[in-house]
This record gives structure tokens, sequence and C-alpha cells, in this order.
């Protein structure tokens, strides 16, 4: 199965809420598991936040794109920003990092996104903005089950 | 989906029980309210998650300041009765280890 989708939002954090259940929507398609569910909802969640909070600085303005590509029961995710971009992207996604210490995040988004996916990578330039790419193969405790 | 905060004391304690997502939008209330109580000296907080069935690392930023904030005034807080899902987050992250979650998890931890 080859399925892909395009959504482009204001950068307002009520629209994360939207964001995440677009893809949980799009990716039914798939029968993930519940796990699978949230995990996929967390990661847009986070990258979407990073987007608004850190690359658009909460300007209201900037526009995130969000990508979704299924060929067969891999699933890739594009989250894009054409906003101020991560200076030291090595530093950004180191645990507990975080550019807005006044804010008190918790600087665990990258950790979670990791952990939730089985790869992700990071283009940032400054001045120009940021894609997060992340890659997920579904359903694999049905396949090993089926074994 | 937005989150509803209901607030209650029960004997000494502070009840705040939650229901619904805590990301970045609904966060900062989550927040707010939180603190408040955690900055009178010697206040006991607990912060019924039981409805929550959703969270990310914004959720994990407003426990951190609450926890950071407990600790400067001499008041405590716990977070209890968590959904599975949720209770991952802090397990991943090693949050797990600092912060005071009563063991009523639901669902098998992971």
């Amino acid at each position: 199965m080859n399925n892909y989708m395009k959504v482009e939002f204001a950068a307002k954090s009520e629209n994360e809420s939207f964001a995440r259940v677009a893809v949980a929507s799009f990716i039914a398609q798939l029968d993930p598991t519940m796990d699978e569910l949230t995990e996929i909802k967390t990661v847009v969640s986070e990258a979407v936040t990073n987007a608004i909070i850190h690359g658009y600085e909460e300007d209201e303005e900037g526009l995130v794109t969000l990508e979704c590509n299924i060929r067969n029961s891999d699933v890739e995710l594009k989250i894009i920003d054409d906003g101020r971009g991560i200076e030291d992207v090595d530093e950004a996604t180191q645990p507990m990092y975080t550019s807005k210490p006044e804010l008190e995040r918790s600087g665990m988004g990258f950790t979670i996104m990791e952990n939730f996916m089985d790869d992700i990578t990071v283009d940032s330039q400054m001045g120009y903005g940021t894609t997060v790419t992340m890659r997920k193969k579904f359903n694999q405790n049905e396949a090993a089950s089926h074994r | 989906m937005n989150l509803h905060i209901e607030d209650y004391k029960q004997n000494q304690t502070t009840v705040i029980k939650l229901s619904g997502e805590i990301d970045a939008y609904t966060a900062p209330e989550l927040k707010d309210k939180l603190l408040g109580y955690l900055n009178e000296e010697g206040a006991e907080v607990h912060v019924d998650l039981e409805k929550v069935n959703y969270m990310d690392s914004t959720g994990l930023g407003v426990f951190i300041s609450g926890l950071k904030t407990a600790n400067e005034v001499n008041s405590s807080f716990k977070l209890i009765n968590l959904q599975e899902n949720v209770y991952r987050l802090f397990n991943i992250t090693g949050l797990n280890d600092v912060m005071n979650i009563e063991n009523t998890v639901r669902g098998d931890i992971k």
C-alpha cells in the first residue's frame, strides 16, 4: 500500500491536537496498535511543538507543513518549518537540552522522538528553517505473531 | 481536545484531577494551577492523571517545574493513577526516578 498526505497549518499550539489527530487518522489504514497510535501522535506533537516554539518562536504567521508517506508498512513523517533554524543540531537533540530554560521545558522532545521511532534525521539551516524526518515500520508485532 | 482541571481539598491534601490531553496548548493553565498550590510552604498536592489519555514532553516540563518549586518552598506533590502510555514517558526519560509516582498505574508497565 502506498499513500501520501500533506497538510499545512498556522504555527499555533492549538493546532497541535489537529496535527496529531490528522496523522493518526491517516495511518489508521495500517491497522496500528494502540501503542503505535500513541507513539505517532506523540512524535508529531513533539516535532510540531518544536517548530512553533523554537522555529517560529510563537510567531503565529509561520506555517508548519506536515507530510506523511506510507510505503507498505513503512511510515515516513516530515515536519517542516521555515523558521529560524537550529544552530547546533547535535546539541539540540541531547536529552535535557533546552534553548529556552525560562519556559521550563523538559528538553526531552528529541529523546521521546528517538525512542518512539525507528529513525530520525534533522536538517536545519539558520535563517531558513528545519525539517524533521522520522520513519517507523508498523505492525511489527503482528508480523511476528504470524510467523 | 482540551484539558479539564478540577481541584478540591481532601483532608490536608489538595487534589488536582485532570481529564483530557496535556500538550503545549493546555499545559500553561495546568502549570499555573499546580505551581499556585505548590508555592505554599508545606502544601501537599496529588495530581490525579487517571483521565489523562494523552501527554507529551510539555507535560513533563510542567511536572519538572512543580518539582523545582516544591523543593524550593518545602511543599510536595505526587502523581497518581497514571495510564500506561503516560507513565511510559516518565519511564523512557528516567523521570520516574525523581518524581513521586504512586504505584497505581493501569495496564502493563513497559
